[in-house]
């Protein structure tokens, strides 16, 4: 269970996440959703540890790790431009994050899940926009993190591929039980890959639950102009 | 596809042309009236000429990789985070780079740096910093700081996450920047003979010795053909790596900077700080002798009848930078153009060609120029022969921090934009030359400031009694009397603001200025 | 800096301070010269409109509007002077240049270098009928082709007060260098890199001979002599009174003067002098290049730069001595320093035969 409680972040003396509690059962799939601006982004690398909080704690199965470095949390995050690097393969990619002795199984088997098998040898530039996408979402999963974060996974897609991909990364992540959050600015999108949703807006949670619960008892109008 | 090949050799041509009227043929002349000359004969000058061969290569080696170590923690300071003072630090750094030999030479000297090889090496990280500092920083403040974020994430630490993410990222620049010293530090004359003391000789030294002092042409012409085989055989094994290795990877049209805070900012503090310190040592003696003679300054401008009105010297120097630029961007850019759109042989031999004049003798260009350069019409001791060869000099600079960024460029913005039926002329133009526009700007810089401070190259050019700064300052330093120093001091301190004020102000240039007309 | 204190009486032109609309004028002069890109093609004609006058870079830096306007005012042919380096630089520059000539007059051939301008057949016969006015020990020519414009004493320079303070006799020859009371506080400059540096050795070599001389540099090495690259790394990175640790160092005779005409307070007495042992004298000449379209005002320019107009700006401007010893010598080189009475002189010959040999000589000698 993740546990997010009174997180602050300022950058460049604005005030990006004010006291932002959350909580991410284990096994469940939150989506956050808001406007652009909103501080998803800085959320997902609050709790990543990529960007330092001004005050609050970040808690997993009930302990504290706000003080443990990026590297040592077990967290995954898929960047929102994927953030592949460039002078590696497909293999170099999706078993950077995994140890050597069992990477070559590892890759081969998040290669698998995403649907692309076989792709070890392929360059990175070779790659269509779906493919990179895949390859990045196998980035993530192949070290097996406790908690997996997604950076709006389907932005830079087109709305076809969108659609088909949609269902198979809730499919992916319900089939590894994974706990993970979901960012997206899109309320479809949210709806089908999530069991739950945050709403968010400047950089505060305004609302947490079920789609079809915030629809009917919105918390404020701007829920309900948003949402509809 | 027959107008694209057209287009590709038109462009070829104008650097083609400028590189073999101004350096192959003039090279090649004095050198085949010398090498015809030239017989086997003393005794001894095998081993000679291995020792210092040997010599030249060893410490331009040692110069490289101490150069880039030196220079790695201000690269890293500058070229990822945002701080105030960073735009001067990086032009501050610029400015040993202009200094001429002989002023830094004094203080070095006077530290007590002196007639060991350890007082040449810190000699050439103090004047090559800049060429990394400002090479490798340009691509790196262009990286995806995503990159490095995502390494921590799959669990790599800090310095695993640069070990395997930036620095092989950085390779390309690390190559370029590293070429260049070395080829500056394989051709170093005034250091080794100033610095190093008697003791030392480098090829370049050593032709210096054998065509003027002696005039054994012959020995002199093969010294230099020993010096081009080995420019040319570590320029062959760069261009190769560089064809090799350089891959498309998406780089940000701006650079993105972070705000440092606890641990980096002090770190960030001892990079930029240890650094600057450290060039300021030598440079410190400068200040103090210009401020410690009475009117040091005022006298510069004030019509003197042995050297007339030192400040002129800057108009005339900054009169030949502007032209040298001019010439130096214009030829560089069409080069890079060419031996970026396309690799193999052809490409490979274009570059390496140009990158040549860096690593021959001045000598051998200046005496080159004389005997070659009167048809068909008579340039020698013509004005514009000393920003020509400013220019010569200054090309590789724009050739090396422009072809990188534009390999780098991503196909998929190119193929995007021939989808939409834009002719390749019209893409460079539209695509490849905005986002190579700061590395213009990079290159320009550089030759800017080898133009306002070189003085090997030109010593040997004949031309007209018109003195630049270092000339003038040289001329001061060759007298005696207290004034004469302080007003050499003073405008050595004048040549190093002129050189940060403009390197501050090409920095500041945006690209999207340039990227509309 | 006192202005008025060094202006000698023969100046064509007042130094003014900051004379503005001249430097803007020379300015403007230079810019349009470079937007013309007249690369120098003279008219065919006896009278040209410019001679051409090839120089190395310490002459060519010191020549104002005002050196060569008497010349112009008289004959109507104005002189451009071309850079070319160092004199060794340039009368290779010269030599390889031969087929179609860089300029019509050279000037700033040392002794050192003359017998190579000589035996390249670079100059033209000339000599001025002024040449009547220099010492016959400056005419090392024979052969009537160079004609010795300037010369200047390389001697031992030391710091009046530092051998007053520390109580210590100045040295009188050239032996009592070799004790380490002398030696460890000298600084000489590699003959290897540096035209005084050559001389001071030559100088030895004139004392000791062929026999002696290189035992003389393995005392002063022992006894720790400081070798310098250059001039200025000797005299403003060593010499005692600009920081070094020296307090003799190799320069010139004429240096005591220009420590006081560039002194940056006013002073009456200069803070160094000259030891009178170990100088030798370099002579510079000039000539007539041969393949000159116009030989006979070359001959002019040649005659104007021994004539008194010329020759009594030379030692202010160079800081060398004139040629024409019917010139008088500003006060300053007779109040300030002192000539050696009988420095050292080499044949040009026997120079150019032995420089590289004796280089490297010394060169094992001090590096051993």
């Amino acid at each position: 269970m993740l546990e997010v409680s009174q997180v602050t972040v300022d950058l460049g003396g604005q005030q990006v996440l004010k006291e932002i509690d959350l909580v991410v059962q284990t096994g469940e799939i939150l989506a956050i959703l808001g406007p652009s601006g909103s501080g998803k982004t800085t959320l997902l690398r609050a709790i990543a540890g990529l960007v330092p909080m001004s005050k609050g704690t970040i808690r997993w199965a009930g302990e504290d790790v706000t003080n443990v470095a990026v590297h040592r949390r077990g967290f995954g995050l898929m960047f929102q431009g994927y953030a592949l690097f460039p002078h590696l393969d497909v293999a170099g990619n999706v078993g950077f994050g995994v140890p050597k002795e069992t990477r070559r199984e590892q890759i081969a088997a998040a290669l698998d899940w995403v649907g692309l098998a076989g792709f070890e040898n392929r360059e990175i530039e070779e790659l269509s926009g779906g493919e990179k996408q895949r390859v990045a979402l196998a980035r993530t999963l192949a070290p097996r993190p406790n908690l997996v974060m997604l950076d709006e996974p389907l932005g830079a897609l087109d709305r076809s591929l969108r659609d088909r991909l949609v269902g198979d990364i809730r499919q992916l992540l319900e089939e590894r039980g994974v706990t993970a959050i979901v960012v997206t600015h899109d309320r479809d999108e949210a709806e089908a890959m999530s069991d739950r949703i945050g709403l968010m807006r400047d950089g505060k949670i305004i609302q947490v639950g079920r789609l079809d619960q915030i629809l009917t008892e919105p918390a404020d109008p701007w829920v309900e102009d948003f949402l509809s | 596809m027959t107008t694209k090949r057209w287009g590709w050799w038109l462009t070829a041509l104008v650097p083609t042309l400028f590189i073999g009227y101004f350096f192959l043929y003039p090279v090649s002349r004095i050198l085949s009236l010398g090498l015809s000359e030239f017989s086997v004969g003393s005794t001894g000058l095998e081993a000679r000429l291995l020792r210092v061969g040997w010599f030249t290569l060893w410490q331009a080696v040692a110069s490289t990789a101490l150069t880039l170590v030196f220079a790695a923690p201000l690269t890293w300071a500058i070229s990822r985070y945002e701080f105030r003072g960073r735009r001067l630090a990086s032009a501050l750094v610029t400015v040993p780079f202009v200094l001429p030999t002989v002023v830094v030479g004094s203080a070095f000297v006077a530290l007590g740096w002196r007639d060991s090889i350890w007082a040449i090496l810190a000699a050439h990280m103090f004047f090559n910093a800049a060429v990394v500092v400002r090479t490798v920083g340009t691509l790196w403040s262009r990286l995806d700081p995503d990159l490095l974020a995502a390494a921590r994430v799959l669990g790599a630490s800090s310095s695993e996450a640069f070990r395997r993410v930036t620095l092989p990222l950085l390779k390309p620049a690390l190559a370029a920047a590293s070429s260049i010293v070395f080829l500056f530090t394989f051709t170093s004359f005034g250091v080794v003979l100033i610095i190093g003391g008697f003791r030392y000789a480098t090829l370049e030294v050593e032709i210096y010795r054998q065509a003027v002092s002696l005039f054994d042409l012959p020995l002199a012409a093969a010294l230099a053909v020993v010096q081009l085989v080995g420019v040319t055989f570590a320029l062959y094994l760069y261009t190769r790596y560089q064809d090799r290795h350089a891959r498309s990877w998406t780089l940000r049209a701006d650079a993105r900077r972070l705000r440092a805070s606890g641990r980096t900012k002090v770190a960030l503090g001892f990079a930029v700080w240890g650094t600057l310190a450290a060039l300021a040592i030598p440079l410190g003696g400068l200040i103090t002798r210009s401020l410690g003679t009475r009117g040091a300054y005022r006298t510069l401008f004030e019509n003197n009848r042995v050297v007339g009105v030192p400040i002129e010297s800057a108009i005339h120097s900054m009169t030949f930078a502007l032209i040298a630029v001019v010439v130096a961007a214009l030829v560089g850019v069409m080069s890079a153009a060419v031996i970026a759109s396309r690799s193999g042989p052809f490409s490979r031999w274009f570059d390496l060609t140009l990158m040549l004049p860096l690593g021959t003798s001045a000598v051998t260009i200046g005496f080159g120029f004389i005997i070659a350069l009167d048809w068909p019409i008579d340039l020698r001791a013509s004005y514009i022969l000393v920003p020509l060869a400013h220019a010569l000099i200054a090309v590789p600079f724009v050739v090396r921090a422009m072809v990188p960024t534009l390999k780098a460029i991503p196909s998929g913005l190119r193929e995007s934009a021939a989808v939409l039926g834009t002719s390749p002329a019209k893409m460079w133009w539209r695509i490849d030359l905005p986002i190579a526009a700061k590395a213009v700007l990079v290159g320009a810089g550089f030759a800017f400031a080898v133009s306002l401070g070189e003085f090997g190259a030109t010593s040997f050019v004949a031309r007209p009694a018109t003195a630049t700064m270092p000339v003038m300052i040289f001329r001061l330093l060759s007298r005696p009397g207290a004034t004469s120093l302080g007003m050499a001091m003073a405008l050595s301190v004048v040549l190093a603001a002129i050189t940060t004020a403009v390197v501050m102000w090409i920095d500041r240039l945006q690209v999207g200025e340039l990227g509309r007309f | 800096m006192n202005l008025t204190r060094i202006m000698p009486a023969q100046g064509n032109r007042t130094a003014l301070p900051t004379d503005r609309s001249d430097a803007v004028r020379k300015t403007a002069a230079f810019i349009s010269a470079l937007v013309l890109l007249t690369a120098c093609g003279s008219p065919s004609g006896t009278s040209p409109k410019t001679l051409r006058l090839l120089a190395h870079d310490s002459f060519a830096e010191g020549v104002t509007d005002a050196t060569f306007s008497a010349f112009t005012e008289e004959t109507g042919i104005g002189v451009e002077v071309i850079a070319s380096g160092d004199a060794g630089s340039m009368v290779n520059q010269a030599i390889l240049s031969r087929d179609n000539p860089l300029a019509d007059v050279i000037f700033g051939i040392d002794d050192t270098f003359l017998s190579r301008a000589l035996d390249n057949g670079i100059l033209r016969p000339f000599k001025s009928a002024l040449q009547d006015t220099v010492p016959s020990g400056l005419a090392l020519d024979q052969t009537g082709r160079a004609n010795p414009i300037d010369f200047g004493d390389v001697c031992i320079n030391y710091e009046k007060a530092w051998f007053e303070s520390s109580n210590t006799p100045i040295p009188e020859k050239l032996d009592d260098l070799r004790s380490p009371s002398y030696a460890a506080f000298l600084t000489v400059e590699s003959p290897a890199t540096s035209s005084p540096g050559l001389a001071f050795m030559l100088a030895t070599i004139e004392e000791y001979g062929e026999d002696g001389w290189l035992d003389f540099w393995r005392d002063l090495k022992n006894a720790g002599v400081r070798v310098a690259p250059d001039w200025n790394t000797a005299y403003y990175g060593d010499f005692h009174p600009y920081g070094g640790s020296s307090s003799m160092v190799v320069s010139y005779a004429s240096s005591p003067v220009a420590e006081v005409v560039f002194a940056d307070k006013p002073i009456t007495q200069s803070p160094t002098a000259v030891i009178d042992a170990g100088c030798y004298r370099q002579v510079e000449f000039a000539g007539v290049l041969e393949g000159t379209k116009y030989p006979e005002a070359a001959g002019k320019l040649i005659d104007f730069m021994l004539s008194s107009t010329f020759q009594q700006g030379i030692p202010l401007t160079w800081f060398v001595y004139p040629a024409n010893s019917t010139v008088p010598l500003p006060d300053e080189f007779v109040a300030y320093t002192t000539l050696p009475d009988r420095p050292a002189q080499m044949d040009p010959a026997k120079i150019a035969a032995n420089r590289d040999r004796w280089i490297s000589q010394w060169s094992r000698v001090m590096e051993g």
